[in-house]
């Protein structure tokens, strides 16, 4: 029988395919093959052999991994943050790494060997000294050759981490005493291109799902109790992924982080951090995701009248760590006081922990978008008095936690009245917060703690629960967050976040009605407003939102229903603080001596006229003797307690 | 369908056939190793035209090793050994040893002159030899040449170990699997000697066909990957 020609040919390929399948060397297939046969842009115009262009089977002058490829003589940069605690070893970089960075940070020819030079060719990615281009991708020393700082660190030497935030075993293993020690073998094998499929990169190990960031790393709350962005299946924004992978959950670190050549260094980030989130929670649709916009560039709540700074302050977010055994970062109080003030997105939301969700009512519990954030519980001194002891609570369980962090004396430093020189964006003195809710203060909202649990309200210390509205009905055991009142003054949507962002109403007030102290129209609040239905104060009365105050035809107590309260001077504010976050009296009454912002310091009766105030048991049994003035002729003038004393 | 096989088997032997006579062309005769008159180096002996007593002799009262060796050894005792934290092979001394390599070290390392010999032949004395191009003005290897291994092997690749089938598994993937004691290789172009890795593994001293006396042609670092899984 004949054998036709092809069909040996076809038995020789097979054979070879074979071949190939079971024992081709990985390096003859990678872009670290320069030879001439090599399948990279990069290869030599003559050289056949492979190995020759890093090793050398004699005389070698490096000694080991008989190594033939001169050495650079550049003095690298190092990689530093406020949280990298590690310090670097006295030879940096370790002989290891210096072996790869003789071609990598660019300054030595591909094919300069102790022997002699090896000419190669690299359309596009060598510099004319065969050198690698600094614009090539491989390339990692810039243009100096000299940039480790935005590189992930090697040769780090001791003391360096703790056992609570790295593995040990993914540098030291127990059981041989051999390590890897974090070089850049570490995370690469130069003679395998293609462990990781999708990446490739000499890659150790596939790094889907950050596989191999996580052989060291043990990232807070990452694995343990995972945040959103590290099962997202959404697909990252069209052209967002550097390595390959396509989605949040498989690129997993590298969606936000890059480990070589990374545009803002500090913790290796891919961009400064706003413009990093925004990359996908931007509301527009951008690859798989449509998240919610807190962009500044396309619309978000940053661009409105009255917001946190995220945008217009950056670089000042230094956080630190607390401690070197736990690794979790931190500020000082320095870290957030003037001129240090900032607010940026991971002061409020820990990237590694943070989950999807909506606030819920009639609690004041850390809502998923704020897990994992650090926050400071205040020690409560006196009535009216500013704490200036703090607990750190790592993670808030509380979300006044985080922002206490800058609204209190960690923030804001000593004040007396509660009252700072810091001018806020509404154009009013920024205000102590833990003092407005320490729980020994006479009255305060229940951001802290239920109503029956503030501490120095006299009793009863509840309103009625028919005085609010059905959704905040709990009286005495309901709380609230701060975001309750501040936040987006729009309605929450697939698009659109809720949260104290950014507002185009003052103090970013939230709600259905979002003003306070004074109408649209620039007039302060009376209850006549509400008596005679004026200026919109069912759906513009910010209080309303929560306290319906007349309903039915029905005041909720015999002080706003006292005609003489009904007038068109009688203002919210001549009885009422203007910041009613919590007051050194009753039920939120301001006295004449209270300063600004508190007081509003207007003319006539714009402005706190009470000097003496005293709780009823019920919000009905009211009488003019409630409430002492400083004369005669200043409302019901001077007056004598109906029983004991003013200020209860 | 015997007929098909037979006749693969034809193509297959003419094939080998073809490679065999291309490589087994070449011998030692006017090669770098041949030292005599008619040799391959330009500071060739003056006065030896015999090729093997370089290195070999029939008869002598003593040979100092085998293969029937007439060269003088080296007297070093402490090469010093290769040493990497990634390396599992456990490496021997060799100096003063009897492997396949100090026979080679006996010119390599530059200590004992090219035409040092033990049984001298009819000449009666060591071979004149030419000086001042491979080799220095005393008859050993001259410094600057390439050849010269040195007295040291620290930085050299290790010899005189072990590889088996242990080592490539404590190496965890880098290594091939040698096929047995003898050779590293199914084809054969790589031996080892009683299991253990040697000059001659990647180097044969009678065939200079691939250069550098190498055991197989070394384009595409096939003489490297034959043994090393990268």
């Amino acid at each position: 029988m004949i054998l036709t020609n092809s069909k040996i040919l076809f038995r020789s390929v097979w054979f070879m395919i074979l071949l190939n399948t079971v024992s081709y060397p990985q390096i003859l297939q990678s872009k670290h093959n320069l030879s001439i046969t090599g399948p990279g842009t990069i290869k030599a115009t003559g050289e056949q052999e492979v190995c020759k262009f890093c090793h050398l089977p004699h005389r070698n002058v490096k000694v080991v991994p008989l190594w033939d490829h001169n050495l650079s003589s550049v003095t690298y940069s190092q990689y530093t943050s406020s949280t990298f605690s590690a310090s670097y070893q006295s030879q940096y970089p370790n002989l290891s790494s210096k072996l790869c960075l003789s071609c990598h940070d660019g300054t030595i020819a591909i094919g300069s060997m102790s022997t002699g030079n090896i000419a190669v060719s690299g359309t596009g990615n060598l510099d004319p000294d065969q050198s690698l281009a600094g614009s090539a991708s491989s390339n990692i020393g810039g243009s100096t050759g000299a940039l480790l700082s935005d590189d992930h660190p090697i040769s780090i030497g001791l003391p360096h981490f703790s056992a609570t935030q790295y593995n040990c075993s993914g540098c030291h293993y127990p059981s041989s005493g051999d390590k890897v020690p974090m070089e850049c073998v570490r995370c690469h094998d130069p003679h395998n291109e293609s462990k990781d499929v999708v990446t490739k990169k000499f890659l150790k190990k596939s790094n889907s799902s950050s596989a191999l960031c996580l052989d060291c790393h043990k990232k807070t709350y990452w694995v343990t109790n995972p945040s959103i962005h590290q099962q997202s299946t959404k697909s990252l924004p069209v052209g967002w992924s550097h390595n390959g992978y396509t989605t949040v959950a498989t690129s997993g670190c590298e969606s936000c982080h890059k480990p070589h050549s990374a545009n803002s260094p500090a913790r290796l980030l891919k961009e400064n951090e706003q413009i990093l989130c925004e990359a996908c929670h931007k509301g527009i649709t951008n690859g798989g995701i449509t998240e919610k916009n807190v962009s500044a560039s396309s619309g978000g709540p940053f661009i409105k009248l009255y917001k946190h700074p995220t945008y217009s302050i950056d670089n000042k977010h230094r956080p630190v760590n607390a401690s070197p055994a736990t690794n979790s970062p931190t500020e000082s109080s320095a870290d957030v006081s003037t001129p240090n003030r900032h607010a940026e997105c991971g002061d409020c939301h820990n990237p590694h922990a943070a989950k999807s969700g909506l606030h819920t009512t009639k609690t004041n519990a850390t809502s998923n978008v704020l897990s994992g954030v650090w926050g400071l519980e205040p020690t409560d001194v006196s009535n009216w008095m500013q704490p200036t002891s703090f607990t750190r609570i790592d993670p808030a369980s509380k979300e006044y936690q985080i922002c206490f962090k800058c609204h209190s004396y960690y923030g804001l430093g000593t004040t007396t009245t509660g009252v700072t020189t810091i001018i806020g964006p509404s154009g009013t003195n920024i205000t102590d917060q833990a003092m407005e809710y320490n729980v020994n203060n006479f009255s305060a909202h229940p951001v802290k703690v239920g109503s029956s649990s503030q501490t120095g309200s006299y009793s009863p210390k509840n309103l009625l629960s028919s005085q609010m509205s059905t959704t905040w009905n709990s009286v005495g055991s309901q709380t609230m967050y701060c975001s309750d009142c501040h936040g987006n003054d729009q309605a929450t949507s697939a698009t659109v976040p809720q949260g104290p962002h950014g507002s185009n109403y003052k103090y970013m007030l939230t709600g259905t009605a979002k003003y306070w102290p004074a109408n649209a129209a620039g007039y302060l609040w009376t209850v006549r407003d509400i008596k005679n239905n004026l200026n919109n104060w069912q759906t513009n009365l910010f209080c309303v939102n929560c306290h319906p105050i007349y309903s039915g035809g029905t005041w909720m107590n015999n002080v706003h229903a006292k005609g003489n309260h009904q007038g068109s001077t009688v203002y919210c504010i001549t009885c009422h603080v203007v910041v009613p976050h919590g007051s050194k009296r009753s039920r939120l009454i301001g006295y004449q001596s209270d300063p600004a912002p508190y007081n509003y310091n207007g003319t006539g009766n714009a402005k706190l006229l009470t000097i003496g105030f005293k709780k009823e048991v019920s919000p009905n049994n009211y009488s003019d003797n409630n409430c002492s003035f400083s004369s005669r002729g200043v409302c019901h003038g001077v007056q004598t307690p109906p029983s004991g004393s003013y200020d209860q | 369908m015997k007929g098909d096989t037979v006749k693969q088997k034809f193509i297959l032997a003419a094939f080998l056939a073809l490679i065999s006579t291309a490589s087994f062309a070449q011998t030692i005769v006017a090669s770098k190793h041949d030292l005599s008159t008619g040799g391959g180096i330009t500071d060739k002996s003056t006065n030896e035209s015999q090729v093997c007593i370089f290195c070999h002799t029939p008869h002598q009262k003593t040979i100092t090793a085998t293969p029937l060796w007439n060269k003088t050894l080296s007297s070093n005792a402490t090469y010093g050994v290769y040493a990497s934290s990634s390396s599992n092979a456990t490496l021997t001394e060799v100096g003063s040893g009897g492997t396949v390599s100090n026979l080679c070290l006996s010119c390599h390392d530059g200590t004992v002159a090219v035409n040092s010999l033990d049984n001298k032949s009819s000449i009666g004395a060591n071979p004149t030899m030419g000086t001042g191009t491979e080799l220095d003005a005393t008859g050993k290897i001259a410094a600057t040449r390439v050849t010269i291994i040195g007295n040291s092997l620290t930085n050299d690749h290790p010899i005189n170990f072990t590889y088996d089938a242990a080592l490539v598994t404590a190496d965890g993937g880098g290594l091939v699997s040698p096929t047995s004691a003898s050779y590293v290789d199914a084809a054969h172009a790589v031996p080892l000697y009683a299991g253990k890795l040697q000059c001659a593994s990647c180097h044969n001293p009678h065939n200079n066909a691939n250069t550098s006396f190498l055991r197989k042609a070394n384009s595409g670092s096939a003489l490297c990957l034959t043994c090393h899984s990268k």
